[in-house]
């Protein structure tokens, strides 16, 4: 067997004792060769990734077009090929043109520490195609081929169109269009900015609130879906668009909305928060990170305890309270192994017996599921690594009445498991509040 | 942990040079994950890290090695210390390259050939199946393969040659 074969079969584990032998003894003297084997595992490695990678679709007039793309555009290329087949199914008026078109439509110009949640390349000077970019922190300028250019601020969700249209879904944003892109369009939730030479920002808040307009300089038009309102806004002028109706202002957006907020008490941990693995090695547990994980091999399963002392709070005068675990990337395991979406479930303590938990737990000793009832759930897809996720409703504000002598303890854990094969899932973390990146538990009291 | 995320590759693929299997890797990552993590004070900058990383990556390595020894045939301590020294110096950038010629070289083999390439990491028994699609003993397809892989790292080898010339 010549030594690359010998490298690769050692590699897949598929070596007798002597070949093995045989290996170590050409690899001792050679230093080329060893430098062989690093770049053959190496290979191993992205051969690996790859495999975890979407199955590319077999239809055949995609392939040409894949050849072409970069890594990252296979992915939309196989979405492509997916609404290709069902629009063979749906019939031939379907496949309309432009179908095919994932030519470029923007630059990524800068990115200032910006992390990213995208489909679509992330290094500046990338050539993007059209698709979702989700900028998590940071600020990112993306400049469309007909000159239009965007400063986006995080948390913000971007959809390019065309070279000449995007869709702000969430975030901030400010626009600048040059002649060469006059007429440019930004969508947003209940209307559009259409632009004629301009400076404009725009302040998109989601969850149903008003979006802002502010023109910077220059000329704009804005555009209710619902009404079909219709204004032109000039320098010094703002508006902002909601579900039902398009308001104008003289002046700064942002001076117009300084909406009555309800006064919120937060509550935190104070440090009384931990993590349990089942096989009881609590050095994988750190004290910084809140780890939840179920999967194949029950030894790594772990879930998480916090408690709040809510003895300070005027319970029944709170209107609402929300939990709030602020997710942060744990670099432990693979998400491609998880389900698209995973579930947590948060259990409030009733065991009285096990009220005095300890940091220090053992599996068997810390509360767990069993010792309380079920508040809540929440969903994470697995492409997340980072945001803000919990719980609010009723149930968790009956419970902090009821169940409440000063310290109220809440159990987090992972319903879903991990889909089959050997390779460990990724284990989910919260911030404690020790972490040095993100806030511990908390739990946010509104009042009236 | 953003750096760490962002090594990851060159971590994973360091730590395949000095361990035999990926179960083995992936606990060593798991380990030297919490390590990084208790001594991030150490790090001076960023530029760094990978080198930091892998110092550390390789203890957890080469410490685990004994205890695998005892299951299956693995190379020598020295020999294993050798090759991390050869890893050790492949920097972020030629990873990126690997992979680059990777992606090309795959595409070169025609489709069952790259299924085959896949298939020893899609889950147990994946080798098997296509052995029993292909009316082939187990055996005969590992041997395939690693002809396969073989001719696979020439070509990316000469890949990368090409890149830097």
């Amino acid at each position: 067997m010549n030594p690359q074969t010998l490298i690769q079969r050692y590699l897949l584990g598929d070596l007798t004792d002597a070949e093995v032998a045989e290996l170590n003894c050409l690899l001792k003297g050679n230093t080329e060769l060893r430098r062989e084997f690093a770049i053959s595992a190496a290979v191993d490695a992205g051969l690996r990734e790859r495999s975890f990678e979407p199955v590319v679709d077999p239809v055949s007039s995609i392939e040409v077009t894949r050849a072409k793309m970069s890594p990252r555009f296979v992915v939309v290329g196989t979405s492509v090929a997916a609404i290709v087949v069902v629009m063979l199914f749906l019939g031939p008026a379907f496949l309309t043109a432009g179908l095919f078109d994932v030519a470029p439509v923007a630059t990524l110009v800068s990115s200032e520490n910006a992390a990213w949640e995208s489909s679509l390349p992330t290094i500046p000077e990338s050539k993007l195609a059209p698709g979702l970019m989700k900028l998590v922190s940071g600020i990112a300028t993306v400049r469309f081929a007909s000159g239009a250019e965007v400063v986006l601020e995080a948390p913000a969700d971007l959809e390019l169109v065309s070279r000449m249209r995007a869709r702000l879904a969430g975030g901030a944003a400010v626009v600048t269009v040059p002649e060469s892109a006059i007429g440019f369009v930004l969508e947003m939730p209940n209307g559009f900015v259409a632009d004629h030479g301009t400076h404009f920002a725009v302040n998109v808040p989601g969850g149903g609130k008003p979006s802002g307009i502010d023109v910077i300089k220059g000329e704009i038009s804005v555009h209710q879906s619902l009404t079909g309102e219709k204004v032109r806004l000039t320098e010094q002028q703002s508006a902002s668009i909601s579900k039902l109706k398009l308001t104008v202002f003289e002046g700064q957006f942002a001076d117009q909305v300084m909406e009555e907020r309800p006064r919120v008490v937060r509550v935190g941990t104070g440090g009384r928060s931990t993590s349990v693995i089942r096989n009881n090695k609590r050095r994988r547990c750190h004290p910084d990170l809140l780890m939840v994980k179920r999967g194949h091999s029950e030894g790594w399963d772990r879930r998480s305890i916090f408690s709040f002392e809510v003895t300070g709070v005027d319970l029944e005068a709170a209107k609402s309270v929300r939990l709030r675990l602020n997710q942060v990337p744990s670099g432990i395991g693979f998400a491609a192994r998880l389900p698209t979406i995973n579930r947590f479930a948060v259990y409030g303590l009733t065991n009285e017996a096990k009220r005095d938990w300890e940091i220090e737990s053992l599996w068997e000793d810390a509360p767990g599921p069993a010792d309380g009832i079920l508040l809540g759930t929440f969903e994470i897809p697995r492409s997340v690594q980072r945001g803000s996720f919990g719980i609010e409703n009723a149930k968790l504000l009956r419970f902090l009445r009821t169940h409440n002598s000063g310290l109220a303890t809440l159990i987090l854990v992972r319903e879903t498991g991990q889909i089959e094969g050997e390779v460990p899932g990724l284990t989910h973390t919260f911030a404690s509040d020790s972490n040095p990146e993100a806030s511990g538990p908390i739990l946010e009291f509104a009042f009236d | 942990m953003r750096l760490f995320v962002k090594h990851e590759p060159a971590l994973r693929a360091f730590a395949r040079s000095i361990l035999p299997d990926w179960n083995s890797v992936e606990d060593a990552l798991q380990e030297a994950s919490v390590t990084m993590w208790e001594k991030l004070g150490q790090l001076k900058d960023e530029d760094g890290f990978l080198p930091w990383a892998k110092v550390i990556l390789r203890f957890k390595c080469l410490s685990s090695i004994a205890t695998l020894r005892r299951s299956r045939h693995v190379l020598s301590d020295e020999v294993l210390e050798l090759i991390a020294d050869e890893a050790e110096a492949i920097d972020a950038g030629e990873i990126a390259s690997v992979r680059r010629a990777l992606n090309i070289c795959l595409s070169k083999f025609p489709s069952p050939h790259q299924e085959l390439l896949l298939a020893p990491y899609v889950g147990d028994g994946r080798v098997k199946q296509l052995a029993g699609r292909d009316r082939k003993s187990v055996n005969a397809l590992y041997k395939l393969l690693g002809r396969l892989r073989a001719k696979l790292a020439i070509c990316v080898r000469g890949q990368i040659a090409s890149e830097m010339s």
